[in-house]
Order: structure tokens, then C-alpha cells, then sequence
């Protein structure tokens, strides 16, 4: 301001000019002053919001990162829960549980089919037993006939023994012995008929049950290994995609809390910040004070509005200045 | 269940289904292949559509007849579901197969 006073008397110009040049710029710089005083006003207010905000933001990260640390221990447990069970008191992964599955599920096939094969061996067994049952009855009918036969040929030679009178009395003897005999096989034989029909019955009835056992449709319990491979595929695969998503999720969390903590720290770095602002108010003080020092400098000694324009060059100081 | 011996009857092809009422059938078609003089003996299952666990169970009593008289029984071309049941059964531990 000095300087621009010293040029514009160096020019030669009139005291009047130099008044009017000085009641400009003392004009101008009670606008600057104004205007520093407003920028004051905003960077102290601007402060103060910081201070307030600041402590309100830090508070509110420092729960997020809590937050964020305590899902990261959760997914860090859902982790460890997707990588398998606990069975036996041992984790097992969820593969190894379809291989358990499968090696039991073998098991129980190679049982099915050897149940199967014993089943039918029996059927066949027992139908060939029914045949020879069969053929065993037959035998005994052919007995019975034989039987009939001889009894008919005894009662004939009683027949004759008699006719034969004295003479056929050894005869008689004999024909009456075969007789019994006769009977005694016959009992003998019906004795046989009905414990063959009783063994008859017996092997029916277990071949009847048999057939139904045997005729039981198993086919669709071994084709159950194959559905149950599958679901146990399909278990895995959603295993797997769970642990890929809880794993992507551990990362964020990590991620989120590794920038809530960077968050945090530039928040309390806000005391630095206050310490700046203070500095540009001091600043922005300083260069109001010297404004009003130019302004006093160049207003006319007599001029009423210049003088007035440095007064309130001054009051706009001291307002600047917080006095 | 039908059947077709070759010639020689040492091979026989089964169609249709192999299941427990099949199995008197199935009894006299094991007789003839035991009696034929081929070895191994052969079973066509190329146009067999479907077996049961009973039907199974006949195949391994021909195996174990045939074992017995130093012969062995070959299962030819399986598919479908008796190729799952085969596979799932484990039946390749026990016959020779040709796919």
C-alpha cells in the first residue's frame, strides 16, 4: 500500500488525487478486512464442527471396527463349521463323509446281493426238494397198490388153504401171515403218507415265504447309492460354495476393518488439523492487522470518510483479532 | 424274460426283463449253457432291459455252478439300468464284463 502510495506522489499527482486514491484503497481494504473477517468466522466455525463431528466420527469408527472385528471372528467360525463335522469326536470334512457313506452304502449292496443269490439258491433248493417230496409220494402210492396186491393174494390163498382142507392148513398159516404182513405195510406206508404230507406242508409253507422274500424288489435299494452320491455331491458343492463365500466375507470383514482402523487413525490425527486452522486464523489475524495498518497509512490526515474508513479498518481488526 | 442260444450253446442273449417269476425260465436256460461245451460261457444282456435283485442273484448261482466245474460265466454288453445296477453292485469284482 506504501508502495503504491510512493508511486502514485511520484507521478506528481495532486494532493486531492492522492486523497482520492487513498479513500479507495482504504475503502478496499475495509473490504478485505470484512472478507478476512468472514473467512475467520468459517474456518473457527469450521473448526468447531470439526472438534464436534470429529469426536462423534472417531466414536462411531471405533464401534465399526469392533463390529467389523467380531464378524471377522464369526466368519472365521462359520470357516471352520463349513469345512466338515464333527463325528466321532474328530472333524471330518464333508468329502470324507461321502466317502463314508459310499463305503457303507457298498456294504450294504454286496449284502443285498448276496441275500439275493442265498434267497434264490434256496427257492431253487426247496422246489427241487417239493419235486423229490413228489416223487417219495408216488412211491408210496406205488406201495399202497403192491400192498392191495399182496393183501388180495393172501386172502386168496386163505381161499384155497380152506378148500385144500387138512392139507392146506400150513398153507393157511402162511397166507395169514402174509396178511399181517400186509397190514403192517400198509400202516407203515400211511404212516409214511402222513409224515411226508406233514414235510410237504412244511417245505411248501418255506418256499411260499421264500419266494416272497426272494420276489422282494431290491433293485431300487442299490440304485439308492446312486441318489445318495449324488446328494452327497451336491452337499460338497454347496459346502464348498458356502466356504468360498464365507472365505470372499472373512476378506471384506478383514478389509473393512483394516479401513475403519486407517479411518480411525486419520480421525485423531484431528488435533493436527485444529492446529492447522488455528495457525490460518493467526494467519488470517496477521494479515487483517496489516491491512489496517496500510489502510491508516494511506488515509488522509483531514479527510473525514477516509479516517472513517480506517477507524473501521480498526474496528474490523480488533473484531479479527477476537478482542 | 426271452432267450436265444447260438448254435454251439455255449452263448445265450436274454431280452427283456430278468426277475423272481423269470426264474424257473432262467433255471432251464443256466442247464442248457452248463451243458454246452463253450468256455467261457457267454450271456448277451445287450437287449436286457431291466434286472431285479432276484434276477442277480440267479447270474451269481450260474457263476457258482459254472465254478464248479472249472468253467467261467462272461456278461456281455449290459446297459441301461442293469449297467448301473452292475456298476453299483460291484458285479465287475465277480464276472468278467464286456462293455
Amino acid at each position: 500500500m506504501l508502495r503504491f502510495l510512493k508511486r502514485a506522489t511520484g507521478r506528481g499527482g495532486t494532493i486531492a488525487a492522492l486523497d482520492k486514491t487513498g479513500i479507495e484503497r482504504n475503502r478496499w481494504a475495509v473490504r478485505q478486512l470484512r472478507l478476512l473477517e468472514h473467512q475467520k468466522d468459517e474456518v473457527i466455525r469450521a473448526s468447531a464442527d470439526l472438534e464436534t463431528d470429529g469426536h462423534g466420527f472417531g466414536a462411531t469408527c471405533e464401534k465399526l471396527t469392533e463390529a467389523a472385528g467380531r464378524q471377522s471372528e464369526r466368519m472365521s467360525e462359520l470357516l471352520s463349521l463349513a469345512a466338515g463335522i464333527v463325528f466321532d469326536g474328530r472333524s471330518v470334512p464333508v468329502d470324507e463323509v461321502g466317502a463314508i457313506f459310499s463305503t457303507a452304502l457298498d456294504e450294504i449292496n454286496a449284502k443285498i446281493v448276496e441275500v439275493a443269490r442265498n434267497a434264490m439258491t434256496m427257492v431253487y433248493a426247496l422246489e427241487r426238494a417239493t419235486g423229490n417230496l413228489g416223487k417219495t409220494d408216488q412211491c408210496i402210492a406205488r406201495i399202497d397198490i403192491i400192498n392191495g396186491k399182496t393183501n388180495m393174494l393172501a386172502i386168496n390163498a386163505m381161499i384155497e388153504a380152506v378148500r385144500a382142507g387138512d392139507n392146506g392148513t400150513a398153507f393157511h398159516v402162511i397166507a395169514n401171515e402174509i396178511r399181517e404182513l400186509s397190514k403192517l405195510t400198509k400202516g407203515l406206508a400211511q404212516t409214511m403218507r402222513d409224515e411226508l404230507g406233514a414235510v410237504v406242508s412244511g417245505v411248501r409253507e418255506s418256499h411260499a415265504a421264500l419266494r416272497e422274500v426272494a420276489n422282494i424288489e431290491m433293485s431300487q435299494n442299490i440304485l439308492a447309492r446312486e441318489r445318495l452320491d449324488q446328494l452327497v455331491a451336491a452337499l460338497a458343492q454347496r459346502n464348498r460354495q458356502i466356504s468360498a463365500a464365507a472365505d470372499a466375507a472373512a476378506l471384506e470383514s478383514s478389509a473393512m476393518r483394516a479401513e475403519l482402523d486407517r479411518i480411525a487413525r486419520a480421525t485423531i490425527s484431528e488435533e493436527r488439523v485444529q492446529r492447522r486452522l488455528r495457525r490460518i486464523v493467526d494467519a488470517l489475524a496477521g494479515a487483517a492487522a496489516d491491512l489496517s495498518d496500510d489502510a491508516e497509512s494511506a488515509a488522509p490526515h483531514d479527510a473525514s470518510g477516509a479516517n472513517g474508513a480506517a477507524s473501521l479498518g480498526r474496528n474490523q481488526l480488533k473484531l479479527a483479532n477476537g478482542s | 424274460m426271452k432267450y436265444r442260444f447260438s448254435p454251439d450253446q455255449s452263448e445265450v442273449a436274454l431280452s427283456g426283463q430278468l426277475t423272481f417269476p423269470d426264474h424257473a425260465n432262467f433255471r432251464t436256460v443256466a442247464d442248457l449253457l452248463l451243458k454246452s461245451p463253450g468256455q467261457p460261457l457267454v450271456i448277451d444282456l445287450s437287449e436286457l432291459e431291466f434286472i431285479d435283485s432276484a434276477g442277480l442273484g440267479m447270474l451269481l448261482i450260474v457263476r457258482t455252478e459254472a465254478e464248479r466245474v472249472e468253467r467261467s460265466v462272461r456278461l456281455r454288453a449290459p446297459r441301461g439300468q442293469v449297467k448301473r445296477i452292475f456298476d453299483l453292485s460291484k458285479f465287475e469284482n465277480l464276472f468278467g464284463i464286456d462293455e
